[in-house]
């Protein structure tokens, strides 16, 4: 299908290698993990394998369509994803006391996932054609903080927080590259800190009480706390050199939580020590390089947009996730992108590293 | 609509943008770095420590329960600390020998030692298993003296619920029982966890958030054996909220004591508010057996007992009445005036219906009595007489109005609502049309009709109060002690002022059905109630001894001051006996019990 050589010499090789890597290292962390719990839990591993090629394909359809193509219909596309939303928040599954998940044909999607990714897209087509070749103020704004408002709402109410926020993150790793006016800068800076403690009043009590044990951890050396201890003596313990695959004592004895999608990397840490750990950290940064590489070279500002838009969504979730672990960040269960077990956001990341692939790609054309 | 890209334009700000964005990655980047570093090199060996050890024990500090206090403050129920023997399978060597030792230490069989253990095998091995609860002092010190040769034993203090003996009440308090998978799985604010107690019975269940505390944790760190090495985080359990009652000890162990070796309950309320002074029902149990945990042979003797201790009989046993009941048929003859109450009938001690003969309880008859004679010396003929005069619907009619049929609501679970039955109800349930038979038996509270100890307690509560009969409850509320009103009707009167001085008659009467009821220096006002349960002549003959299931439930109802009542007391004695013989003297005893509580507080 690559007919054209120029493609294929443009193809990221490094990075396309890079993100398998990381996926074989997730699913043999996977294994360990696997491998001391229970039986249920050992359907993790094979189905991640299925979610990788899953992904894989999608990757592959993905590179095919030139993404101009692409971003000619992301309105389309990101209105599919908002009926989905609105779709999921009225017949979806309920899950952990939220409704965010789709079952279509054995498989729970979520479609909140595949909003990121459209959000992205509108926004990069927005930017790129209105916004790029003057300095903006408040006014031009007031489009994408509807894009924003309309993407977050029916994600607020199913309740799922971690991608609401998540999605903000993203609109303001975006913006962040589009040309503010100072003025319009300086007042973003103060409304959004004076509308962070308005923002405590929308949260859920389990949410404030997270929020609440993160600062104080003594207030719950049981639950959140206790993970968090735990997570930590599982991360420290490791060592420069680890305890070795499958042998992570931590883990073992169930101290850990969520050891298949939060508290992936201390699992990782604890068997594989720091050298361990700076190795997946290198893949990461490889992976993220290479994404901010494309954007730099693409001569066309709707590609730059969408590929730091993609790669910085990324490198916020692998920023998150570890924090997470590392006690820097509340745990608000955001997955280590391609390492953690995970359907809708494998496939979803895929087809972002997909895109950016496809960028690269047609950087000439 | 054709998207227009500026293909060749490089956007400045963009790439200058993409080259800080790289700048705050690496940033990023390093601070990972930078905390691994120090979690995983410099204190690297630390937590290498504390894992290898592991390092982090959490226990549950179990939250003692609230009190039960009395009326006047008394503690009825508190706790007490009991020491459990507590294995820690991560902690031991050598189970195997660990057991054998631990067996013989106590003399406690191994092979149940063992399968303890075993039936935990499946939880993570950090988690205690208890071993032996309540440890006495002797085996606690020797336990105590060999901890050094026991690896993984280790001495648990948590409190044990104790009822206190000054004021039996089981069948108030309840009891408590280990959380079930249904109590597991409930959404409690707080959920339970295995093994953890929580009120089965009762004020225990029925209070039982109120009771209940918050458990404390405590976070240590052990070492490779188990020992303690430093406290992390500890939460003190908070102990649950105290739960005040209506009840006077004094008058309960009365009752308690009166109702000794018998079947039956006793009920004294206040009728001015409907505060419960004393409940109690016989044959009880000892709520502190379940306080740990009931042991299987204890639960048999319950379960198997011949006359079920965990009914609660003043809530739940439904009897007839018997004659306690007359007092309807002669509110009904008096309210509607169907009768003076100088009006003669003649005894002979029996009455001729058709070609029944309907006896009265005394065999030579009463000659000729009038209405308060006839309630004094419970003539069951002048009522036969009387009901037919007044007619079936009235008297179901005035029974309904006075609370027959309707539960009480007082605190307590599985309260029965008795049963008024009435001949719609006759046609409906059983398909039979009411004869006249059924109307005298009805009349002098036999036949269908059923009440339980504290409906009766409840509607002569209302006698005493002109028609107010208000709502009995256990538990005391702190802002408002007027009681909730249950039911108010209206009676003339002369009605009531008629029933009351016969009432009184009833007691003080030499002659009176109820005279061993007399409390000395205090008026008394009562009624007696025998009722069969089966027909005399089907009796054994006079000198041969009545089986006990033949035998008559005995029944006495007493308020007291006439004047001003403040103290009503229902008696009931299943397969007792005569309600003048037997339950009179019960009801004299408790309210002697409520007298001298009263002198002794100086009231």
């Amino acid at each position: 299908m690559l007919i054209d050589r120029r493609l294929f010499l443009n193809f990221d090789f490094l990075l396309l290698f890079a993100v398998l890597l990381l996926c074989a290292l997730g699913w043999l962390n996977l294994k360990s993990i696997c491998s001391f719990t229970s039986a249920s839990n050992q359907i993790y591993f094979f189905k991640q394998i299925q979610w990788v090629f899953l992904g894989f394909l999608f990757l592959l359809i993905t590179i095919n369509i030139n993404y101009i193509k692409i971003l000619k219909s992301s309105y389309f596309l990101h209105s599919i994803s908002l009926l989905l939303l609105i779709f999921v928040c009225l017949f979806g599954t309920s899950k952990y006391g939220s409704q965010r998940w789709l079952s279509i044909a054995g498989f729970n999607l979520q479609p909140s996932e595949l909003a990121k990714l459209t959000f992205i897209l509108i926004l990069a087509r927005f930017f790129s054609e209105n916004m790029n070749q003057k300095t903006n103020t408040l006014k031009d704004m007031l489009v994408p903080f509807v894009f924003l408002f309309l993407t977050i709402l029916p994600i607020y109410i199913q309740p799922d927080l971690g991608t609401a926020g998540m999605v903000v993150i993203i609109f303001f790793s975006v913006s962040f590259f589009i040309n503010i006016h100072r003025k319009t800068l300086f007042l973003f800076v103060s409304v959004v800190f004076v509308s962070f403690p308005c923002l405590w009043f929308f949260l859920k009590d389990y949410q404030k009480q997270r929020i609440k044990f993160f600062i104080t951890p003594e207030l719950d050396p049981l639950n959140a706390g206790y993970q968090l201890i735990q997570s930590k003596i599982a991360i420290g313990s490791g060592g420069l050199l680890g305890k070795g695959f499958m042998k992570g004592t931590q883990s073992h004895l169930r101290f850990l939580p969520e050891q298949h999608t939060d508290f992936v990397f201390s699992v990782w840490a604890e068997e594989w020590g720091f050298i361990g750990c700076f190795f997946l950290l290198l893949i990461v940064f490889i992976i993220i390089y290479r994404g901010l590489r494309i954007a730099y070279t693409c001569k066309n500002s709707s590609g730059a947009y969408l590929a730091v838009g993609i790669t910085l969504y990324i490198f916020w979730q692998v920023i998150i996730n570890v924090f997470m672990t590392l006690g820097l960040f509340p745990v608000v269960g955001v997955p280590f992108p391609f390492f953690s077990y995970g359907g809708s956001a494998m496939i979803t990341n895929f087809i972002g590293v997909g895109l950016l692939l496809n960028i690269g790609m047609r950087k000439f054309k | 609509m054709a998207l227009e890209f500026k293909e060749t334009k490089q956007d400045k700000v963009l790439i200058r943008k993409i080259k800080i964005a790289a700048i705050i990655v690496v940033i990023f980047f390093s601070l990972i770095f930078l905390r691994l570093c120090y979690f995983q090199i410099i204190k690297g060996s630390r937590y290498a420590e504390l894992s290898a050890n592991n390092r982090i024990r959490q226990t549950t500090l179990p939250a003692p329960r609230g009190y039960i206090l009395s009326s006047d403050n008394q503690t009825l129920v508190d706790n007490i600390p009991s020491f459990d023997l507590m294995l820690i399978p991560q902690d031991t060597v050598n189970i195997d020998i660990l057991l054998s030792e631990v067996s013989t230490l106590l003399n406690i069989n191994k092979e149940a030692l063992k399968n303890q253990v075993r039936s935990r095998s499946r939880r993570p091995s950090f988690e205690p298993i208890p071993l032996k609860k309540d440890l006495a002092w002797n085996e606690m010190s020797t336990v105590l003296s060999r901890k050094n040769d026991l690896p993984g034993i280790s001495i648990d203090v948590v409190p044990r619920r104790r009822y206190l003996s000054h004021a039996n009440a089981p069948h108030v308090f309840g009891f408590l029982g280990e959380a079930e998978p249904r109590d597991l799985r409930r959404k409690a604010p707080r959920p339970y966890h295995r093994g953890e107690l929580l009120g089965k019975y009762g004020l225990e269940k029925l209070a039982e958030e109120r009771l209940r505390g918050t458990n404390g944790f405590l976070q240590t760190e052990v070492d490779a054996f188990g020992k303690r090495k430093k406290i992390l985080a500890k939460i003190e359990p908070k102990r649950g909220k105290t739960l005040f009652t209506t009840l006077i000890p004094e008058v309960q162990r009365a009752a308690d004591q009166m109702l000794q070796g018998k079947t039956g309950a006793v009920v004294a309320m206040d009728p001015r508010n409907g505060n419960v002074l004393a409940l109690a029902s016989a044959p009880c149990f000892d709520s502190n057996l379940f306080s740990r945990g009931i042991n299987l042979a204890d639960w048999h003797s319950f379960t198997s007992h011949p006359y079920n201790p965990l009914l609660n009989r003043a809530i739940q046993g439904q009897q007839p009445p018997g004659s306690i009941f007359k007092i309807v048929t002669l509110i009904a003859a008096l309210e509607e005036k169907k009768i003076s109450p100088d009006y003669t009938f003649f005894c002979p001690g029996f009455y001729v219906l058709g070609n029944r003969r309907f006896h009265c309880w005394k065999k030579e008859g009463h000659g000729n009595v009038a209405m308060r004679e006839a309630l004094v010396y419970s003539c069951d003929t002048y009522f036969y007489n009387l009901a037919l005069k007044v007619g079936i619907k009235t008297i179901v009619n005035y029974a309904e109005i006075l609370g027959f049929g309707t539960a009480t609501d007082i605190d307590l679970e599985g309260e029965k609502s008795g049963l008024l039955p009435s001949p719609e109800w006759l046609r409906k349930k059983r398909g039979a049309s009411w004869q006249k038979g059924d109307t005298l038996n009805f009349c002098i509270g036999q036949g269908f009709l059923q009440a339980t100890p504290i409906q009766m307690a409840a509607i002569y509560s209302g006698i005493t109060q002109n028609g107010t009969i208000f709502q009995p409850r256990l538990l005391r509320p702190t802002n408002d002690e007027s009681g909730k009103i249950l039911k108010k009707y209206k009676l003339s009167d002369a009605t009531f002022r008629f029933l009351k001085e016969a009432l009184c008659g009833v007691v003080n009467d030499p002659h009176g059905t109820g005279y061993n009821a007399r409390v000395p220096g205090m008026l008394v006002a009562g009624k007696t109630g025998t009722a069969q349960v089966v027909s005399l002549k089907r009796k054994p003959k006079k000198g041969n001894p009545v089986p006990r299931h033949l035998e008559n439930h005995a029944w006495f109802v007493a308020f007291s001051p006439v004047a001003a009542a403040e103290i009503v007391v229902c008696v009931f004695l299943e397969h007792g006996g005569s309600g003048g013989r037997n339950a009179a003297p019960v009801a004299r005893e408790v309210l002697k019990a409520y007298y001298d509580y009263k002198k002794n507080r100086g009231m």
